[in-house]
């Protein structure tokens, strides 16, 4: 059996007419209004000279460049502006202005404003208390896994495509459930400080081994130090809007919340072990979501952690664990092409699939470090359709199509090999969508994370490089870089898109 | 930012789970493991010990071509084990192979063959037998159990493996039983429990040519002619093991006294090589079962090293019986057994297709959970898919990635797979693990 290619995916068309938004089409519209003026007063040279200009607007507003349009450059670079001069670009912690009073409560810039970090009920033998993500600003609560799972750099195509499967029953489980609205599955490589290692070697080296082999193990360890390490998690997304009404049958207020919440985590976490094909799945208390997210902002206190961890096995005196208030970044600021967040700072772009499509594996040039001070950081995020929403979307979009087509026909314009694919993939969406698949809008999002003594622009164009390995085609998210950093590195549920139900 | 609409059947193609998670960080770090960039740690014990990783048994399989770099790979896994407390003991060092690092460890490699003053008693007790007047009974049948099984294991196997013209000698259920009393009788645990008698093959022998008449009695013979006649194979068989190559070297009480607060000690069978594989892999079975008594000498973890066990294996399915009981013994003990051979089919010479003896060999692959594949050539690939039960990824990685250098392995823990190139010190490590050094010089 032959890896599956992926390709009946489209852009979808946020436009109502003709692709064009109801901004663009009241500008345009409006724009127009100058020729008809000196139509209306038979300056026939004045019409006909606005019509070049009026073509310029229309370039200027619908073509994209590097992603937007440039008008809508002109509108991020003003309010990026804006934003700088009002100084909300930078952020220094509550920490770092000694004005510190609560060290359970976050203090995170930008995008993270508004998150809480509630513990849940104690569940199960080992009496785990997950950690439940409430975004006040977006209405959502969220839950966060570690997951383990053994990759498909070593899979047979039949158990790629068995994986693809899993990833299908995913979406479509949590689509039943109508509660989830995002589920994040972000893959991040860390260069490996050896930390677990050093600490086994001063455990396990016997007092009378000979000196070649202990010299050896020492020389190893520093070799060691230029792998990686891979960790890879999972988070849930559910809009506060849809957990309420559940929460009512579930105990109601914030336990009910909660109860719905576990018994989500369990319903996915059985998906992701069974056709996912993770070897474990482990939902993230708060001591160690706030670790995880530490290690977000800074990859190099790991080593720092995972002593103290250690020490504290046998000295109790010694807290291991991240204080919220700590755990973001003591200074950041966010910068046009990258990032800078303590001494380190992340570049993070989007990618664009390509046409012909791309089967699975793209992203293994992506999460390998070009060096051994780099992270690298993978986020796909599926924003799932509720299945109404997305039957009257397809249907939309097929009118939109047929009508085209029709006017086309009538007109004797040829109908050319994309608008033929572009038909068929919609055929596809429709034919998949009455057999009961899930509609979902997903985007990906790729980051590399380097010290900021390092040169940035120059690991930028690395990770730009190692998407087009892949087959892709970088788009870096120049004046959104601090969002776009929480999204890409820190599995707290944050999405880019903000169209919650 | 790029969003795309997809239905979910489409969402392989944001697949993101890539490389495999890490396994922990303990025991020899292997190499590098090309699938994720990170070092590969080895580490038997531990990952029987762990139940998240498949793994139920210690033992090592390494397969490979011929200077693919198997012999570099058990010697640097050797040195980076020595600093955890671990010795190593070579079963059998066909080629010397080992010798340039037991010197360096200040060990004196023994050697055996031919003229040598050492001796090895492959019936030798072993210190189960140690303290035995001081056992209480239930004890001592246990013991005894164990000792005289292995001692069956391998006389069944020393005789099984001579041939009359191109088929093998046969040891039945008769001549294991004729052979079980002659052990009983030699060792008196019937009628002496004060000690159990070490005894070598020479006694059996004639123990068989000049039989008690009790012997006779309890094996139900009508007379001692009766009993000549009948045992007159296995006598000569055993004969064979007293005057034939084989003289002077494995029928003497054993003369090696092993250090066992060195980290490794290596038994040398260069000196048989002439003599042909049948000799060297009789050799091997004798040293296995002799290192199978030694086995609680030491309080340490060890690690037996089995070279070229497929001369071994090629002398019948008693030598293939007498390997696995080796192994099974070794996972009771908690022992690291690593095996060499070229490719998996090697555990298939010794019998036909559909054999017994093969039958057993294939069994046998599956008591090493893990399993180091160097490079081998494209014959090799069905043998990799239908033995092993690896796929056609691991065939495809054997006889392609692992081809494009020295040192690169697929190494199998358990169903998983990691491709893994093997990293040595270059002051450290290279001239210790170095098997072309004869070459060069």
């Amino acid at each position: 059996m032959a890896a599956r290619t992926f390709d009946a995916f489209t852009t979808p068309k946020a436009g109502v007419i003709w692709g064009l938004t109801v901004p663009q089409l009241l500008f345009l519209s409006v724009a127009t209004f100058p020729a008809w003026m000196a139509i209306s007063s038979q300056r026939w040279l004045a019409g006909i000279m606005w019509v070049p200009v009026w073509l310029l607007l229309l370039f200027l507003t619908v073509v994209p460049l590097g992603g937007r349009s440039a008008v809508g450059w002109l509108a991020a670079a003003a309010s990026f502006a804006v934003a700088g001069l009002s100084g909300w670009l930078a952020f220094r912690s509550k920490a770092a202005t000694g004005t510190l009073r609560d060290l359970d409560e976050l203090d995170m810039p930008g995008a993270l404003t508004g998150v809480e970090v509630l513990d849940g009920p104690p569940i199960g033998l080992e009496q785990r208390r997950v950690a439940v993500i409430k975004h006040c600003a977006a209405r959502t609560w969220a839950i966060t896994a570690r997951i383990e799972h053994d990759g498909i750099a070593m899979a047979t195509d039949a158990l790629c495509n068995r994986y693809a499967d899993g990833l299908t029953e995913l979406l479509d489980t949590a689509a039943r459930g109508e509660l989830i609205s995002e589920i994040h599955l972000m893959v991040r490589t860390t260069p490996d400080d050896c930390t677990e290692r050093e600490l086994w070697l001063r455990a396990n080296i016997t007092a009378d081994a000979p000196v070649t082999s202990v010299a050896t193990q020492i020389e190893h360890l520093r070799w060691s130090q230029a792998g990686v390490r891979t960790e890879a998690f999972i988070t849930l997304v559910i809009p506060e809007a849809r957990l309420s009404k559940e929460a009512r049958h579930m105990g109601g207020a914030t336990d009910g919340r909660m109860n719905t919440l576990l018994s989500l985590a369990a319903e996915i976490g059985a998906v992701v072990t069974g056709p996912i094909g993770a070897r474990n799945i482990e939902w993230l208390t708060s001591p160690e979501l706030a670790q995880v997210v530490r290690l977000g902002f800074a990859p190099g206190d790991r080593a720092g952690l995972v002593a103290a961890e250690h020490d504290a096995t046998e000295d109790s005196s010694v807290n291991p664990g991240v204080p919220w208030a700590l755990a973001g970044p003591s200074q950041a600021y966010a910068a046009v092409r990258h990032y800078a967040h303590d001494a380190w700072a992340t570049v993070t772009a989007t990618v664009k699939l390509p046409e012909r499509g791309a089967s699975m594996g793209g992203w293994g040039h992506v999460l390998a470090p070009s060096e051994a001070v780099e992270r690298r950081s993978v986020a796909v995020v599926f924003p799932i359709e509720k299945q109404s929403a997305a039957d009257r979307k397809a249907a939309q979009q097929e009118f939109g199509q047929s009508l085209g087509q029709g006017l086309k026909d009538r007109l004797g314009v040829r109908t050319g090999a994309k608008d033929h694919r572009r038909q068929a993939k919609l055929d596809r969406v429709e034919v998949q969508l009455a057999m009961g698949a899930t509609m979902s809008h997903p985007y990906a999002l790729c980051s590399t994370t380097i010290p900021a003594t390092a040169p940035v622009a120059e690991f930028g164009r690395r990770l730009d490089a190692a998407i087009r390995r892949g087959g892709m085609a970088p788009q870096r998210l120049d004046m959104s870089q601090d969002l776009a950093f929480v999204t890409a590195t820190l599995p707290l549920g944050v999405s880019l898109t903000t169209r919650h139900q | 930012m790029k969003r795309y609409q997809m239905t979910s059947d489409q969402a392989g193609v944001f697949w993101p789970f890539l490389t495999a998670s890490p396994l922990p960080p303990t025991g020899a770090p292997m190499g590098t493991d090309m699938s994720n960039g990170a070092t590969f740690y080895v580490d038997p014990h531990g990952w029987v010990l762990n139940d998240s990783i498949p793994v139920t048994n210690p033992n090592i399989f390494v397969f490979g071509k011929p200077g693919r770099g198997k012999s570099a790979w058990v010697k640097a896994f050797l040195n980076r084990m020595f600093a955890f407390g671990y010795q190593a003991l070579i079963l059998g060092d066909p080629k010397d192979e080992y010798e340039l690092m037991c010197l360096h460890f200040g060990v004196e490699p023994f050697a055996i063959g031919p003229g040598m003053p050492t001796r090895l008693n492959p019936l030798d007790p072993g210190p189960l037998a140690s303290n035995w007047g001081q056992l209480n009974r239930d004890e001592q049948e246990r013991r005894s159990a164990v000792i005289f099984g292995r001692w069956l294991v391998l006389l069944r196997s020393l005789i099984g493996s001579q041939s009359i013209g191109d088929r093998k000698v046969a040891v039945g259920p008769t001549e294991e039983q004729v052979l079980k009393a002659v052990l009983v009788e030699l060792t008196h645990t019937n009628s002496d429990s004060r000690e159990l008698r070490p005894i070598v093959i020479p006694q059996v022998w004639q123990q068989l040519h000049s039989p008690s008449d009790a012997l006779i009695a309890e094996l139900r013979y009508p007379d001692r002619h009766t009993f000549l006649d009948d045992t007159r194979l296995l006598r000569d068989a055993v004969a064979q093991l007293i005057s034939g190559v084989f003289a002077g070297i494995f029928d003497a009480p054993t003369t090696v006294t092993i250090d066992w607060n060195a980290p490794i000690q290596s038994l040398s069978l260069s000196r048989l090589m002439p003599l042909g594989d049948d000799a060297v892999g009789m050799a091997l079975m004798c040293l296995n079962s002799w290192g199978t008594a030694m086995r609680q000498v030491s309080g340490r973890r060890r690690i037996n090293v089995r070279d070229e066990v497929w001369r071994q294996l090629r002398l019948g399915t008693g030598a293939v019986s007498s390997f696995d009981a080796d192994l099974r013994l070794s996972r009771s003990h908690g022992d690291i057994e690593i095996a060499n051979a070229h490719k998996p089919s090697d555990y298939l010479g010794a019998g036909h297709a559909g054999s017994q003896a093969q039958q057993i060999a294939k069994d046998l692959l599956h008591l090493g959970d893990i399993k180091v594949l160097f490079g081998q050539d494209a014959e090799v690939a069905d043998d990799l898919e239908q033995l092993l039960d690896l796929g056609p990824v691991a065939r495809d990685i054997v006889t392609g990635w692992a081809m494009g250098g020295k040192g690169r392995a697929l190494i199998a823990v358990g169903p998983r797979l990691h491709k893994v190139a093997l990293t040595l010190h270059p002051d450290l490590e290279l001239p210790l693990t170095d098997t072309n050094q004869k070459l060069q010089t």
